[in-house]
Parts: structure tokens; C-alpha cells; sequence
């Protein structure tokens, strides 16, 4: 990192008044950031992001809250050098999870020569049946890829997930951007900051590419969905309709959107942000009625594009990970250029023999869990609930994972009007169409919690920019 | 060889009118090396919309939508096959077989299975089909034939629980204890000579080829067997699957006829 003190960027607000003029201090001399008050201008922030509706829906005890999710103004930084690293990493590790996916789904080449074993493939819950035999429109699976990384404190980044289903996030530092930048062009102005407002770009040009004739929209659950702002505000930044589940139909092997005036126009591309589970309820979870009866069935024979392609919950499960770099050797050939956080199967039996040696040192994941769920670190479950868990282990060991614990860099978040190092990850964003492309920023969660490592942001932490320098 | 007719008539009996009414039907028999469809009609009611796709297995299905109220569902197929042309079907590699190797929703061992599985005396030369022909014969005198015990959400444990089952039952717990072994197996949903519902059974995978085994009946499944659906369990057979508005209860029956009509001269 090129985060050198007179290199340190500082956004701080002028006047208390005008609470959109921003300044930027790029040489700050000796003085520390508490003087600046940094913790009252991100308030200034967070208001306007309020006013803004950024908001976060988290379903707590079967009722439906929405909160804000916090911004912390000060923003994690990448140096060129060390993005095109992770972006060539990134590319990599995109186009590798996009070949498995239609292997998978089609040859299983990658069976035959037992790189992975079928139960990891067939007894997850991210395989979906309906998916056999089916390649979607110009064969990209993954049109919007949310690859999560730590860096560790010896400077390593390493691989935490891969999130190749409805990743969502990207909207979070586009809007944070856009308001610093209108509070302060300056900043951006006199800095080397790659420009992020390409995002929408990239995503409408994935919609574009993979379209199968007709419009674009957006499909949303609703406004009771948890990212609920990100699907509206993705929208209207590429320009095509946010659609509900009756705003579409299926007549004549086609799908349709219906306008105000009840005209019938045909969709080519879903940027759908529901599940496959309650995509189709004739084809998938047939309780679901915020999905569109029949869509599969006309994805399947080619006449719409879904992003992303129903299924693709193969390629993310926790169990797979595992699998990731031993398929970018497989399919493409080369050395995995990112590595993941150390990663233990107990399915295996040396695995099992060091995992329970090494119980306490390492985090268990369950594999059919998410956002944070069903992680456990082994130093602090009591002893009966380590008890049971291992009982629960023997019984059913390809549901779990275990994972050395990474000491994660710190980052700074203001808070109470001093700056606290405080965990934190970074989601990037690999948009596909032609090739896979890394959008010049990403979304920065951190744990509020001191002690926490997790920074899931269903589990209450707070996001940052992120900025990625451009060479100066 | 037999040359048959076959009717197969669904009716779904609604107690008062529905709209608005998806539906997606998996019942329309495919030509393979096994049965030659030489002509099939079908009647399907309301048909305001109709469309036909594949599924993952190769299965015909017909999808589509009645917005206008009504208070009948009718499926009716009618034609004639050629059943019994060949003993198997062609299939793929074997490590492409990993989806019907994998336990499904209605096959997991349980204590029962396991119980049952070690009685079975197994060798390790058996081939595949040899295995299986053993272990139907095992589920064959281990359950008896009752309906009514068992609905079609039981699974192949439930079921050896209580040793009473239909063709559903039968054919799950032969598929788990197939799947227990490695054997990769599928379900068959079809229709049956002299049977008045639709019937099931179990192709079990040898050497790229698929072997029908019927274990309601102790039988291989020969020339009375006309097939009309595939997958992994029942789950992926589902005849028929809808949704519609309407307060309403509604009454499904199934009447299948397959008998065998005279072979034309040559």
C-alpha cells in the first residue's frame, strides 16, 4: 500500500451550514484526524444518504426492519499497482468459476478426471436439476460477480468467498461516491481516484450483450427486500424498468413486459435480484408467488437472458471454494494468481485428523448457510457446544468447512470522534460479458463490533468507499 | 413386442371456479429404442395458452395458462406404441451418472434401509443389474401391496417403516438402496396393461444402458410397460403441477387404459 502519511486523503467539511462543501487535505502534516471532527461530517453523510433512502431491510423475529447502513467517510485505498494484481486475479478466478459452471451443467469433464468429487456437486443445495443440459445466452453464467478478499496483516489478500448468485452491494459506494463528489469535486478533482460512476456502464452493457431481442428490466421482489434501494437505484442508473412479478408474462415461448397502457413488450435480459428458488413456481419452489410462472422454461430454449443464469449456487457454495483454485489449474492451465484463506475439508480424512487437532484455532462454516450464519469460531463455543458440534461433524462432514482464522489488516473507522482500527473486507465487483472486467472500486464493509471478524452487512456493520488509485 | 392402444385421462375436479390458472404437465410418452409411439393426440382443457418444452431428464412437457374462469382441468392423451422393441435404452458415461447416484429427497437411507440393505447378500462380482435384481426381490417380499397407507410426500424409509405401500413406495425404496451401493437408478413414471392408474418403476444404470425393473410386480419391465416420464424420484415426475386464484378445493383422478390391440398383418 502507497498509504503513506503525505499521501493521507482527508475529506472534512468547511462549515457546519453548508453540509455539502467538502475540502480535501491531501498533506496533513502532523495533525490527527480527531481534530478534523471526522465523525460529525460522516453524520452529514449518513444524513444525506438517509435522505436518500439507502437503506438496509434486515427480517429480525418475522418482522421486517429497515436500517441505514452506516458510511464511514473514511475511505479504504488501493494503490494501482496492487488493484491490477487483484484485478488480473480477479479475471482469473471469474473466467474459471464461468467455465465449471458450464461444465458442470453440461460435459462434467471436470468429474470424469475427479478434480472434485460428484457428492460435493450433487448433494449441495446449490445445484439445481432444472439447470441440466442448459447454456444461457453466449454462455455467461456469471454476469455480475461479488468475489469477497480480506487483506491480511502480512499484506496478503486472500479469497473469503465467492458470490456468483444475486451479489448485491455495488450501489452502496456508487451513491456514497456520488454525493462526496458533488460535495466536493475538488477531491476528485486533485486526486488520482479511477472514477467509479462507470458501474452502470458495465452493467447495461452486460444486459446489452446477452439480451435475446426486446427490452432490459430489473426484476425486484419488492420493496420489503433487503436491498430493496439497490435494485431501484440500479435502475434508474441504466435506464430500464424496475419490474415486479406481474408486471411480466409468458405467452408464446416469450416473455413479456407489460406498460402502464397494458402494450405487451417483449424482455430480452433480466437483471432479476430474486432467488431461483422463487424464480418460477412451476419450475422451482412451486410456493413462490413473487416469481413469473413459466420464465424458465423460456430461458431454457433461448429466448431470454437471465442474469444471473439460474444454477450458478453450484459454483459458490462454501464446499466448492474449496475447489477453486484446483479448477483455474484445470480449466485454464495456469497458477491460481489469488489464494483462498487456508481451507480444510473434514470430508477428507487428513483434513478431518488436522481440523480436530487444530479445533480451537480454526472458524467451522456450515456450507448450506449465508451472510454470516453459521460460522462459528472453535475458541469460543463451550464445551458441550463443541461437543455437538464434532457429533454433528462425524455424522455429516461434507457440511462443513474450516478455515484457518486470517488476521485481517485493520482499517480505521471514526467513531465517537476518534479513529478505531476495526475488521474489515472488500466485496469487488467483476461485471462479464465478452470478458470479465473489475470495476475500479467495491464496496468496503467493517464490523462495528471490536471483536467481531465478521462483517456481513446483515449482521449490522457499515460500509466505505473505496478507492482505487490511478497512475499519478 | 405388443402393439398397444393407450388413454390416459386427468381430471382435475375444481369445487368452485378458478382463474388465472398455471399448470405445467409432464405426461406425454417420447419414442426410444424401448416403445415406438406411432401416433398420440392430446386433449388438454382450458387451452387458452399452450406450450411445450424438455426438462432435464428429456421429459415432453406442456405448459400453460387459463386466465378465464373454469371449473374442470382436463389431460387426455389417446394413441398406440410399439412396446418391448428392445430390453434397454442407451445411456451415457458413467461419471456423467452422478445425479442418479446421489440419494434424492425421497431416498435416504435410514435405520430402517440400513437394516434392510445388510440382510441383502451382495457380491462384489455382481454386475450392477444383478445387484439390483437381488434387491428387488428383496423389497418385493419385505413390503406388501395397500393403498391408502402411504400419500406420495412418503419416502422410501417411511414407508419400509410401516412394509405397506403402492409402486411409489416400492420403487423409492429399491432406488435407495441402489443409490446405497453406487448403482445409479432412476424413477419411471408410466402406464401398465390391465392397470387403471399410472404406474412406476426403477431403470437401474449398467454399462451405458438402462435396464427397467418393475418392483411393484417382480418383474423386468417388458411389452406391457409404456413410459411416459423420468428423473430422480417422484419429485421430478410430478404429472402435474398448478397454481391458480380461486377459493377452491379440488379432486384429481387418473384413469389409464393400455391394452393390446391385434399386431396389423404384415
Amino acid at each position: 500500500m502507497l498509504l503513506t502519511k503525505k499521501k493521507l486523503f482527508f475529506i472534512i467539511k468547511e462549515t457546519k451550514e453548508s453540509a455539502k462543501c467538502w475540502l480535501l487535505f491531501s498533506d496533513l502534516g502532523g495533525m490527527s484526524m480527531a481534530e478534523f471532527d471526522l465523525y460529525d461530517r460522516a453524520d452529514d453523510v449518513n444524513e444525506l444518504l438517509a435522505r436518500y433512502g439507502v437503506k438496509l431491510g434486515i427480517y429480525r423475529d418475522n418482522t421486517f426492519k429497515e436500517q441505514l447502513f452506516p458510511f464511514d467517510a473514511i475511505p479504504r485505498i488501493i494503490d494501482s499497482k496492487t488493484f491490477d494484481y487483484l484485478e488480473r486475479g480477479l479475471k482469473q478466478r471469474v473466467r474459471a468459476l464461468n467455465i465449471f459452471l458450464k461444465d458442470i451443467y453440461n460435459d462434467k469433464k471436470i468429474l470424469l478426471d475427479k478434480v472434485i468429487p460428484e457428492e460435493f456437486i450433487y448433494a449441495s443445495s446449490g445445484y439445481a436439476v432444472q439447470c441440466e443440459g442448459v447454456c444461457p445466452p453466449k454462455d455467461v453464467f456469471s454476469h455480475i460477480s461479488g468475489i469477497d478478499l480480506v487483506e491480511g496483516k502480512d499484506g496478503e489478500w486472500y479469497i473469503l468467498e465467492d458470490n456468483l448468485r444475486v451479489p448485491s452491494g455495488a450501489s452502496y459506494p456508487m451513491i456514497a461516491r456520488e454525493l462526496c463528489r458533488r460535495s466536493s469535486p475538488r477531491t476528485f478533482r486533485e486526486n488520482h481516484i479511477e472514477d467509479n460512476r462507470n458501474y452502470s456502464d458495465l452493467l447495461a452493457h452486460a444486459l446489452d450483450y446477452v439480451n435475446t431481442g426486446g427490452i432490459s428490466v430489473v426484476l425486484t421482489p419488492g420493496r420489503y427486500n433487503a436491498a430493496y434501494f439497490e435494485h431501484s437505484y440500479l435502475a434508474e442508473r441504466i435506464h430500464v424498468s424496475l419490474v415486479e412479478y406481474d408486471d411480466l408474462i409468458v405467452e408464446n415461448s416469450h416473455l413479456y413486459f407489460i406498460d402502464y397502457s397494458g402494450k405487451k413488450i417483449q424482455v430480452g435480459a433480466v437483471y432479476r435480484r430474486i432467488s431461483d428458488e422463487y424464480l418460477d413456481c412451476m419450475n422451482f419452489n412451486p410456493e413462490s408467488v413473487i416469481g413469473i410462472p413459466h420464465i424458465f422454461d423460456v430461458y431454457r430454449k433461448g429466448n431470454v437472458a437471465l442474469l444471473n443464469a439460474p444454477g450458478n449456487g453450484i459454483a459458490d457454495d462454501k464446499g466448492i471454494y474449496y475447489f477453486v483454485p484446483r479448477m483455474i489449474k484445470y480449466y485454464l492451465d495456469e497458477e491460481p494468481i489469488l489464494s483462498n484463506a487456508p481451507t480444510y475439508l473434514p470430508f477428507y480424512e487428513e483434513d478431518m485428523k488436522y481440523t480436530m487437532e487444530h479445533f480451537d484455532d480454526l472458524v467451522w462454516k456450515d456450507v448450506a448457510e449465508a451472510g454470516g450464519y453459521g460460522v462459528q469460531f472453535g475458541n469460543s463455543m463451550t464445551k458441550q457446544q463443541k461437543q455437538d458440534f464434532i457429533a454433528l461433524l462425524k455424522k455429516e462432514p461434507r457440511r462443513f468447512i474450516a478455515q484457518e482464522v486470517i488476521d485481517f489488516k485493520d482499517i480505521d473507522i471514526m467513531e465517537k470522534g476518534k479513529s478505531v482500527p476495526r475488521k474489515a473486507d472488500l466485496r469487488a465487483f467483476v461485471v462479464s460479458s465478452e470478458e470479465p472486467v473489475v470495476w475500479k472500486s467495491g464496496l468496503t464493509r467493517f464490523s462495528r463490533n471490536p471483536d467481531s471478524f465478521i462483517v456481513n452487512s446483515s449482521q449490522g456493520g457499515g460500509f466505505k468507499d473505496t478507492w482505487v488509485l490511478s497512475q499519478s | 413386442m405388443k402393439t398397444v392402444s393407450f388413454d390416459y385421462h386427468l381430471k382435475i375436479q375444481f369445487s368452485k371456479p378458478v382463474s388465472k390458472h398455471h399448470f405445467m404437465v409432464r405426461c406425454f410418452p417420447s419414442s426410444d429404442e424401448r416403445q415406438r409411439i406411432l401416433q398420440a393426440e392430446q386433449h388438454i382443457l382450458p387451452n387458452e395458452f399452450l406450450e411445450e418444452s424438455t426438462d432435464s431428464f428429456g421429459n415432453r412437457c406442456v405448459y400453460g395458462n387459463a386466465e378465464e374462469e373454469h371449473d374442470i382441468f382436463e389431460v387426455r392423451l389417446q394413441g398406440m406404441a410399439e412396446t418391448g422393441l428392445s430390453p434397454f435404452t442407451s445411456a451415457g458415461h458413467d461419471y456423467q451418472m452422478g445425479l442418479f447416484r446421489t440419494p434424492s429427497k425421497y431416498t435416504y437411507m435410514g435405520m430402517e434401509l440400513m437394516e434392510l440393505y445388510q440382510g441383502i447378500p451382495l457380491k462384489g462380482t455382481m454386475s450392477n443389474l444383478e445387484q439390483a435384481r437381488l434387491m428387488m426381490d428383496v423389497v418385493y417380499h419385505t413390503l406388501e401391496y395397500q393403498s391408502g397407507v402411504t400419500n406420495i410426500n412418503t419416502t422410501a424409509e417411511e414407508a419400509l417403516e410401516c412394509r405397506r405401500g403402492v409402486c411409489q413406495d416400492y420403487a423409492h425404496i429399491l432406488l435407495a438402496l441402489c443409490r446405497h451401493v453406487g448403482i445409479p437408478c432412476r424413477y419411471v413414471v408410466g402406464m401398465l396393461i390391465g392397470e387403471g392408474a399410472s404406474h412406476a418403476w426403477v431403470e437401474i444404470y449398467d454399462n451405458h444402458r438402462w435396464f427397467g425393473l418393475d418392483p411393484t410386480n417382480f418383474t423386468e419391465v417388458d411389452d406391457n410397460h409404456v413410459k411416459l416420464s423420468q428423473g430422480r424420484d417422484y419429485q421430478d415426475c410430478i404429472l402435474n403441477r398448478g397454481m391458480f386464484v380461486g377459493d377452491a378445493s379440488q379432486e384429481q383422478t387418473v384413469a389409464v387404459r393400455v391394452e393390446q390391440i391385434a399386431a396389423p398383418n404384415q
